[in-house]
């Protein structure tokens, strides 16, 4: 996955991939708000990917990743106290609640600092309110969406969690050590790609 | 408790308890080359954020236990000069550091007002007798301010001051509750935990972390910091316990937790 594949959304993993025209048709702002507000609802009957001999949720067919969800940054917001370290939160997902082992992704996504939902390119800023004006109701997840892959490319390393242990290690006031670290020889550094000049 | 599994809440507490105290080890090692440096700041109060989150998660499964977590978490926020620290430290019950603090000047700032309202009304009859009835007094004749929204849940400061002036002025229909006014807090507390109700109704929306028990916040401390306040005078105990009756028998009891919270941390304290 870190290597080669890169990270791909529920659609792409269900339908065994996609095709341009598939992408574009998913790239949506319905989808979207559908990602972020109902990730974990049923599907209804009259969805076109309903089925009934399967109980899937548009978390499921979802053409959007969330990254960084749950990490809420928000010291800076007059009234707004109260702040999840990105790790732990990552962690929880990766774990199940730290009773399974799982793996946590050190990447970087692309944003182009506008709404952009058709650019597969580029990620969304979800939860910026100068982008996106919709009532979103659960806003304290602070969250950077991807769109069908995110390219190996732009993954540093993934790193192995064992959940059990990892709490045993917090209880005891120690952060977790990875069981394993895998890095990607493949990854292309953003700093190199930046568009920021430095002063000369 | 509240539909949460006892061993995800006792793992959840651990985890934000534990992540704390590590990140307090590596803070204390860097001290003094870059405490002032605002990443340092940061880092420092999402400590204390995890403190307060760790406190939230252990009162749902032992009210007694959050207390020392909430009093940490004050000392941190209080420490950085970020006001939050008074509601942290009424759910610690730490009346020494609100005794020991000077009444700045708040009124120009709503979220400012309302903690420094909490702090005073936590400690009247027992400080400054005068200064409560101040803020109560430049409330009633500042209409822009009370109808600011403030906290979280975000609730119009004129709730708080009704549920305040509520309970304040009750003595003076000491023996007569036939009379309105002596209920006047109960109207006032219905609006404070509806919004409750309405806040934890939102995040069980939120079907995909609230079933993976992942991000979640039951609750934040302002309102059980409001309720710390009217509880922790004996005189209003039988009351609060009859209003969580009646609520009980009118099957509006969503955000009642949030009261026998208080309760138990009152008991659990003594």
């Amino acid at each position: 996955m870190i290597r080669e594949d890169g990270i791909r959304c529920n659609a792409w993993r269900r339908a065994g991939g996609m095709s341009a025209s598939d992408i574009s048709v998913q790239l949506t702002d319905n989808n979207i708000l559908c990602h972020l507000n109902h990730y974990g609802d049923p599907l209804p009957a009259t969805h076109a990917q309903y089925s009934s001999t399967e109980s899937l949720t548009y978390g499921n067919i979802s053409p959007f990743i969330s990254t960084t969800a749950g990490a809420l940054q928000r010291f800076s917001s007059p009234g707004l106290n109260i702040c999840f370290p990105a790790f732990i939160t990552a962690l929880q997902f990766a774990t199940a609640n730290f009773t399974t082992r799982g793996f946590i992704f050190y990447a970087y996504l692309i944003t182009l600092g506008k709404k952009a939902i058709p650019l597969v390119q580029f990620s969304e800023e979800v939860r910026e309110l100068q982008l996106y004006h919709h009532y979103l109701p659960y806003h304290r997840e602070g969250e950077v969406v991807a769109k069908i892959v995110i390219p190996s490319q732009q993954i540093e390393k993934g790193e192995e969690y064992d959940g059990p242990a990892a709490i045993r290690d917090l209880r005891t006031g120690k952060i977790p050590s990875p069981l394993q670290t895998i890095p990607n020889s493949g990854y292309a550094a953003p700093d190199i790609y930046c568009n920021i000049r430095e002063i000369v | 408790m509240l539909g949460l599994s006892g061993a995800t809440l006792q793992r959840l507490g651990d985890a934000y308890e534990g992540y704390a105290a590590a990140s307090g080890i590596a803070l204390r090692q860097e001290q003094g080359t870059k405490e002032r440096d605002p990443i340092w700041a940061e880092k420092e109060l999402l400590m204390g954020s995890c403190y307060v989150i760790a406190a939230i998660y252990r009162s749902l499964l032992d009210p007694g236990a959050a207390i020392p977590l909430f009093g940490i978490a004050a000392g941190v926020y209080r420490r950085r000069g970020n006001s939050f620290w008074k509601p942290l430290a009424i759910c610690g019950l730490n009346r020494e550091w609100l005794f020991g603090q000077e009444a700045g000047r708040v009124e120009a700032s709503p979220q400012e007002f309302f903690y420094e309202l909490l702090r005073q009304y936590y400690l009247f009859n027992s400080g400054d007798e005068n200064a409560l009835g101040r803020m109560l007094e430049h409330a009633a004749t500042s209409p822009a301010l009370i109808a600011q929204s403030v906290g979280n849940p975000t609730v119009r400061l004129q709730e708080y001051i009704a549920f305040i002036r509520g309970d304040i002025d009750k003595v003076y229909y000491k023996g007569n509750a036939a009379e309105d006014g002596n209920r006047a807090w109960v109207a006032a507390l219905r609006v404070l935990l509806q919004r409750t109700a309405e806040q934890l109704q939102l995040a069980q929306s939120n079907r995909f972390q609230w079933t993976n028990e992942i991000g979640l916040l039951p609750f934040e401390p302002d309102i059980l910091a409001t309720l710390l306040g009217f509880c922790i005078r004996i005189r209003n105990r039988g009351e609060i316990r009859a209003f969580v009756e009646e609520e009980e028998a009118r099957h509006d009891g969503s955000a009642l937790f949030l009261v026998r919270l208080a309760l138990g941390m009152i008991a659990a304290s003594r």
